[in-house]
């Protein structure tokens, strides 16, 4: 697997890769006890940066996706949606290239979740966002490309007009994404 | 920001510091049975048997932070920094824990002790640190596996269950690899290195088996090659250990002497100077007694270990520091003189005492230095006391040479178990 010219399978370039990407899983996890600032910090430290750099850096990831408030709230504190936030703070203090993130929005009310999508879209042009998701709520104009996986094949690559264009003809106004999707799927079985 | 600092703050290891120092000031106040010997191998001695307490603590503590480190998972898994550094960052209020409770033990050992450590005290300072240091990396694969409220008092519980239990069961190898060590060095005799390397290399080869357990991927190989190395591990350990018995190997401490007057000349190791003196005029009228009693007086009472025989008009002297609550009675002395004149009889009749206590010969001996003949009686068994009477009604010169006889036949001696 390579990224860029990051052969993956090198130890050496494992090391670069691993300070270039973030991995926010579906469910993160956090330090008990330390303060949203401490975490990120640590986050920092863990992907190379140093000590006092990672903690110059965590107010400004922080600030990033608008937890300015909670700089020194303790993360169980948090909700779930901010939680989600502050994962993505930790992802952004050591200004990772790229994003990877499974199922984000699980768990997340929908007001959570919009919150959610504007601030990925707010990312737009600094860092690369690879959203894996079963949610097609998720999928809006924030995104610049589709992927359709099943059964470790693609059955998609496109933009987010191009999916929604596979909808059956007859399908009702607003639905045009879960119809894409299950023609799409269908057409593959 | 300093990350230390919060992962101090956020850690619950400072909440074990003040129970474990007390509990460590008890146990060492527990062992302190005489004035301050000003023995820096005592001292440092003394600081490593808060081990049972610093071991537990560490080992607990470092199982408990892996749990929360567990938690951040997968930035953990993702992370550009090397394993043994996210330990040392992980574990750091565990190990500063270790370290403040190190710090405690030897400043109470230096109280008791009045010395800091010195010369082969510093190997049991060493064990001090090497070996708690084992159990904490034991504590993090364990913490890193099972869940922190489990992990934690699993290895604190087994830490301190191998530390001591194995002093309680009758087979001497398994109380040697644990690494809490029974019996001290003496002003005469220090402990051998093996009883240090025995037990570190034990608690590398479990920490190795723990690694092992723990790992992530093809645990059933990695199940079977733990229980594999932990097997090896505690064979080859007995096998060093197998010829020590129950006692650790101790050799001769090689010291400068300091010896004061003339008849007799008394040589004390550097730490007892301060008493030599006093124990040259206290040996003047119970050797004056044996004198005249037959037992020719010896030209030096020296204080040396009994694997060094002494020479000849030499009397190997066995003599402790006085009790913390007060100084031993008269009769003490007599009875270490006592033994003294038996084993410096026998020397000067070119055969080696074995050095055991308790003979019928320094029974003889005690009770004409003066001691109280009640408390020589309850020392002996009924028939040598009925002996030692008859002997008592012989003429002077036989009773002496009736003492020669007995010192150089070393019948007292009985086979001892390692």
């Amino acid at each position: 697997m390579l990224y860029g010219d990051l052969d993956l399978s090198r130890h050496r370039h494992a090391q670069r890769y691993r300070h270039k990407a973030s991995w926010l899983p579906q469910n993160p996890g956090f330090l008990p006890g330390m303060t949203c600032r401490e975490h990120v910090a640590y986050v920092g430290w863990l992907k190379g940066m140093r000590e006092r750099d990672a903690g110059k850096a965590a107010p400004d990831a922080i600030e990033r996706v608008g937890l300015t408030d909670k700089l020194n709230s303790k993360i169980k504190t948090l909700s779930g949606g901010q939680r989600q936030r502050i994962a993505i703070a930790q992802a952004l203090v050591h200004e990772a290239e790229v994003l990877l993130l499974d199922e984000p929005t699980v768990g997340l009310d929908p007001h959570q979740r919009r919150r959610f999508l504007d601030l990925l879209a707010s990312l737009r042009g600094t860092v690369h966002a690879i959203v894996s998701t079963h949610d097609i709520g998720d999928l809006d104009q924030t995104f610049d490309s589709v992927i359709v996986l099943a059964s470790g094949r693609s059955r998609f690559q496109g933009t987010v007009e191009e999916f929604a264009g596979h909808a059956a003809p007859d399908c009702a106004p607003g639905r045009r994404l879960e119809s894409a999707y299950s023609v799409l799927l269908g057409a593959a079985e | 920001m300093n990350l230390t600092w919060a992962n101090l703050r956020s850690s619950a290891a400072p909440w074990i510091v003040l129970p474990a120092v007390f509990y460590i000031s008890l146990y060492l106040g527990d062992i302190t049975y005489s004035v301050p010997s000003h023995y820096g191998v005592e001292s440092g001695e003394t600081a490593a048997f808060a081990m049972a307490v610093i071991a537990p603590a560490a080992a607990a503590a470092t199982a408990w932070e892996a749990g929360r480190y567990r938690l951040i998972g997968p930035v953990r898994s993702t992370s550009t920094r090397s394993p043994l550094v996210r330990f040392l960052r992980a574990a750091a209020p565990a190990l500063l824990l270790y370290l403040v409770l190190a710090v405690a033990a030897l400043v109470l050992a230096r109280h008791a002790t009045g010395v800091w450590p010195g010369g082969a005290g510093w190997f049991a300072v060493a064990h001090l640190v090497v070996l708690p240091l084992g159990w904490a990396v034991i504590g993090w694969f364990v913490g890193g596996a099972v869940p922190r409220s489990v992990a934690a008092p699993v290895v604190a519980i087994g830490c301190w269950g191998w530390l001591a239990m194995p002093h309680a069961m009758s087979n001497p190898s398994l109380r040697h690899l644990g690494g809490f060590i029974d019996g001290g060095s003496s002003v005469t005799d220090i402990r051998d290195a093996a009883v240090y390397l025995v037990p570190w290399g034990v608690v590398a080869g479990l920490a190795a088996a723990a690694w092992l357990m723990t790992g992530a991927n093809r645990r059933g190989l990695k199940s079977t090659l733990a229980a594999a190395v932990a097997a090896a591990t505690l064979t080859a350990g007995c096998l060093a250990v197998t010829d020590w018995g129950y006692r650790v190997p101790t050799h001769p401490r090689v010291v400068a002497m300091s010896c004061t007057g003339q008849d007799p000349r008394v040589c004390v190791p550097p730490e007892y100077q301060p008493y030599a003196e006093q124990l040259r005029k206290e040996a003047g009228e119970p050797l004056n007694r044996l004198k005249a009693a037959g037992v020719p007086a010896p030209q030096e009472l020296r204080i040396s270990s009994p694997e060094t025989p002494p020479r000849a008009g030499t009397w190997p002297l066995q003599w402790s520091l006085p009790a913390l609550d007060g100084p031993s009675g008269q009769d003490q002395y007599k009875t270490d003189l006592a033994e003294a004149a038996v084993a410096g009889t026998a020397a000067n009749a070119g055969v080696r005492d074995c050095r055991q206590p308790g003979s019928v010969a320094a029974a003889w001996a005690t009770l004409v230095i003066g001691a109280d003949a009640r408390s020589v009686q309850q020392a002996v068994s009924p028939a040598d006391w009925s002996a030692l009477q008859q002997i008592r009604r012989l003429p002077a010169e036989e009773q002496a040479e009736w003492f020669e006889r007995k010192a150089a036949s070393q019948e007292h001696c009985v086979e001892v178990a390692p």
